[in-house]
């Protein structure tokens, strides 16, 4: 049984003036049964003990009836009770920080970005959260969890001639983590708010990205998103085994392929981490009770390792590595990504920059697509350099990266240093019927992949 | 029920008061691998605040409802109000004259069990097994209750189901999907639903590539629907249209599609499953977009319509609400001809069953890229002649919909209510490895 209390502030200002401040409470408990080997889930909003009892009868019921279409009964690895308190560590609580403070510091990084002519639209976002998590379950665990965090963005949008271009920071999605008041502090929005508006000025007037095989290097904001499509989904275990099938898709990485699949290059090492401190998956216990951990998905360019629940793990080890959460106490658990690293090589983004004569330079998350199989995927950044003798040359607008997911890792020769490498929250990942929404994490350097497509034939 | 939320609106000391109250009872059985894995029942609200001083406006939310609650919310609406003034606003909703009835409620469909749920299943389950085929789908039957009422007078409530089945047969080397939708159960064909999904696994067995490039397609209505439920987002609604963000900005009476695409949003349609009112209680309005290829509106809400000084037509989402008016219940209108002449009159094209993982390229210019998924075929000279490897599109919606050149007699209702659609030089960027 999981009780869970969410609370949620959503702040905006818009072309000048405070467009919304969204405050939101979430609160309700969920009970997870298994009765004669079959599943059942009910959840409610009201905890009162006539409540309690009356959901857990109603799993049950539900559960009973999953047994209308099983074929085995369920098998879960081995979990010890658990009694323990996990805390999200912070300096400055953002909801102790007055909401004046706040919207201050957005007003002024707004007008920042208005003050630029040519812009049209100029928003300034912040958002922080705090979730309160119970957990008890019949293996004997009695667990509390206290998670927090906060994020910001900026995003400047301008227009001309049925052209719009948007330019953001630190990335169109925000960058968010599980610390206090002061990631808000650490980002100097003010430093970079006339920056992006500049930036999505000129992009009006950059030229289209060519269509082209070229050597591309991708900050690591691109980077992080391109792991969390091309290697966090793929290696969820569920959608392996065919649970997603008929929504998010299954996957390329078929269990005959652990620790026979070169993946990427031998440079690349990507783990899974829910350990790290301030990521937006980093937890004490995940929501079966079992113990946040670290492990490898791909090593040494190889594909090793999956994300695993107790259901599924057995069919690879004899232990889950602890990724099942839900977004609410309204909604099942399922296998979600943590912390999806890209472990940091050698070199600043100035440095592989400096050392590629020709190529291109893409920054800036915009969108991304791929298949329900996790293959081919289309990236698209907010903005873009050609690459000359080792300069920036021309600045590209629209630009898209496309290409098969793994042969594209196969062609990665350069992994930047823990000098650019950042880890970032990735708050909106979708999965699942009816969908949740997970905060996830991606720590990525920017890399470059050689000879890869851009552009795409209109 | 509304009775307790007026008896609530007299503890605000705002200038004006609404109260939002939502109730979801939902039962999901999902199954894959041809097994129930996932079941739930789940029941629970949203309470919604808002509160008007003058031009300052503030709101809070919950998921708890009772009287020590309501006190708490309009406490936080009220802090909250301190710090948004917005002289554009003019007032909440007012009484409305009255709305309209809607039959989109059913006690078949709200009381339909777990039990219930797993027959069906098993059903479908059996009839995979008798072609060699695994499933994964769901099927959903939810009851939903909805109250508004603000101190303006304004007193709305309604309660709709709807119920959903949504299947996919899966192959050795190929996947076919269906899905249906109704506001009552026992007007979905669970077995003509799983056997088309079936069908189109058998067909897609398999696929072989080929090359990307320009192709006239035959869209079946789930893929005309993804590409207008899309659409949507980016042009339908009023303020990406005064904020010159869609496509639709100062295009209003210019032609920008085919004249056999028309596009409106109509709640009074019973294939829509739609509310008679929107979520600030305003009653809603039959909204065109596209008019035999003419742009012709936008969707409004209360603080949209006032702000630009036109019609309400009832389309407010929950408030605080930055992305503005949407629609919910849109429908693209038939056409003439029977769905398989559009495959017959073709002399190369494929026909998609659906497109997958959509995303917005450019918005104004409504560039998309998407895949298509679980039953993508080739026609030749009229004929589906053999399944192919996904492929991935790139492409201006809008441009796109000027070159439609067929349109189905016959309709579905997925996430929009759609036809067969014919749409030629669809271009296609890239493949996949399945």
């Amino acid at each position: 049984m999981r009780i869970v209390e969410e609370m949620k502030e959503t702040l905006l200002v818009k072309n000048g003036k405070v467009e919304m401040i969204e405050l939101t409470e979430d609160f309700g408990f969920g009970v997870r049964t298994i009765v004669g080997g079959a599943w059942g889930f009910a959840s409610s909003a009201e905890l009162k003990r006539e409540q309690v009892e009356k959901t857990a009868q109603l799993s049950c019921r539900v559960a009973k009836a999953s047994r209308k279409a099983m074929e085995k009964e369920v098998s879960l690895a081995a979990s010890r009770g658990i009694v323990d308190s996990y805390r999200t560590p912070y300096e400055t609580d953002p909801f102790g920080v007055s909401l004046a403070k706040k919207l201050e510091l957005l007003m002024e990084a707004e007008k920042l970005m208005r003050k630029v002519k040519g812009v049209a639209i100029t928003e300034a976002e912040m958002l922080t959260w705090k979730t309160k998590k119970w957990f008890a379950s019949t293996d004997g665990s009695m667990i509390d969890q206290e998670l927090l965090g906060t994020g910001t963005q900026l995003r400047a949008t301008a227009m001309k001639n049925g052209d719009m271009q948007v330019r953001s920071y630190p990335n169109l999605q925000g960058q968010y983590a599980a610390k206090g008041y002061e990631l808000i502090d650490s980002l100097k929005l003010t430093d970079n708010a006339e920056r992006v508006a500049e930036e999505a000025v000129a992009l009006l007037s950059a030229k289209p990205c060519p269509h082209q095989q070229s050597n591309l290097i991708l900050d690591s904001a691109l980077t992080a998103i391109y792991i969390h499509e091309s290697v966090g989904h793929p290696t969820e275990l569920d959608r392996v085994l065919g649970t997603e099938a008929n929504f998010a898709g299954t996957s390329h990485l078929t269990l005959d392929k652990r620790g026979q699949f070169q993946f990427a290059s031998p440079e690349v090492q990507i783990v899974a981490d829910a350990t790290i401190p301030t990521g937006l998956g980093t937890f004490g216990w995940d929501d079966e009770g079992i113990e946040a951990s670290n492990f490898h998905l791909v090593k040494d360019g190889m594909f090793v390792g999956y994300l695993t629940s107790r259901e599924t793990a057995p069919v690879v080890e004899a232990r889950s590595n602890g990724t099942m959460r839900a977004d609410s106490w309204k909604n099942l658990p399922l296998i979600r990504m943590t912390n999806i690293n890209l472990l940091p090589g050698k070199g600043s983004l100035d440095e592989i920059v400096a050392n590629t004569d020709e190529g291109f330079y893409f920054e800036g998350f915009k969108t991304v697509s791929i298949d329900d199989k996790r293959l081919n995927f289309s990236l698209g950044p907010e903005i873009g350099w050609a690459i000359k003798k080792g300069k920036r040359d021309y600045m590209v607008k629209n630009p898209v990266f496309t290409g098969i997911s793994y042969k594209v890792w196969r062609s990665c020769d350069w992994i930047g240093g823990e000098e650019d490498w950042v880890l970032w929250g990735e708050p909106y990942c979708g999965k699942g019927e009816p969908i949740q929404v997970m905060r996830v994490g991606h720590g990525a350097p920017p890399v470059r992949f050689k000879n890869v497509l851009i552009g795409a034939k209109s | 029920m509304i009775e307790k939320l007026k008896e609530s609106l007299s503890l605000s000391d705002a200038d004006q008061t609404e109260i939002f109250l939502f109730n979801e009872q939902m039962g999901l059985t999902r199954f894959a691998n041809s097994v129930i894995h996932q079941n739930l029942i789940r029941n629970w609200n949203i309470l919604n605040t808002r509160l008007v001083y003058g031009k300052n406006i503030g709101t809070s939310r919950t998921t708890r409802f009772d009287k020590n609650t309501m006190k708490e919310q309009i406490r936080l609406a009220k802090e909250s109000s301190k710090f948004i003034k917005d002289p554009d606003f003019v007032s909440l909703p007012p009484k409305q004259p009255g709305y309209t009835e809607l039959k989109n409620w059913s006690r078949k469909t709200e009381s339909f069990t777990p039990e219930e749920r797993g027959d069906w299943v098993e059903r479908i389950v059996k009839m995979m097994k008798k072609n060699g085929l695994t499933t994964a789908g769901y099927l959903t039957t939810d009851s939903t209750a909805l109250s508004v009422v603000n101190s303006t007078g304004l007193e709305a409530s309604t309660q709709v189901t709807e119920a959903e089945l949504a299947v996919t047969a899966i192959g050795e080397s190929g996947t076919g999907y269906a899905e249906q939708r109704s506001y009552e159960i026992g007007k979905i064909d669970m077995e003509a639903t799983a056997q088309r999904a079936i069908d189109k696994a058998l067909r897609s067995k398999n696929p072989t590539e080929i090359e990307p490039g320009k192709y006239t397609v035959v869209l079946e209505p789930l893929a005309t629907s993804d590409f207008i439920h899309y659409l949507s987002f980016l042009a339908f609604g009023a303020l990406a249209f005064h904020e010159d963000r869609s496509y639709l900005s100062q295009k209003l009476g210019e032609q920008v599609a085919s004249p056999l695409v028309t596009i409106y949003d109509d709640p009074y349609d019973h294939r829509a499953i739609g509310l008679p009112f929107d979520f600030e209680g305003a009653a809603k309005k039959r909204v065109t977009f596209i008019e035999e290829g003419m742009a012709k509106g936008v969707a409004y809400d209360s603080y949209s319509a006032n702000r630009w000084k036109k019609e309400n037509t009832g389309h407010a989402l929950l408030p605080p609400n930055p992305h503005g008016p949407f629609p919910t219940d849109l429908i693209m209108k038939a056409g003439t001809l029977p769905k398989d002449e559009l495959i017959q009159s073709c002399k190369k094209g494929l026909l998609i069953t659906r497109f997958w993982y959509i995303r917005v390229l450019s918005p104004k210019e409504t560039l998309f890229t998407g895949m298509t998924r679980d039953g993508t075929f080739l026609i030749e000279n009229g004929e589906i002649t053999r399944p192919v490897k996904n492929l991935r599109f790139q492409e201006k919606v809008m441009d796109a919909l000027t070159r439609v050149d067929a349109v189905s007699k016959e309709v579905e209702a997925h996430s929009v209510v759609a036809p067969w659609i014919r749409i030629r030089d669809l271009n296609f960027i890239g493949g996949t490895e399945y």
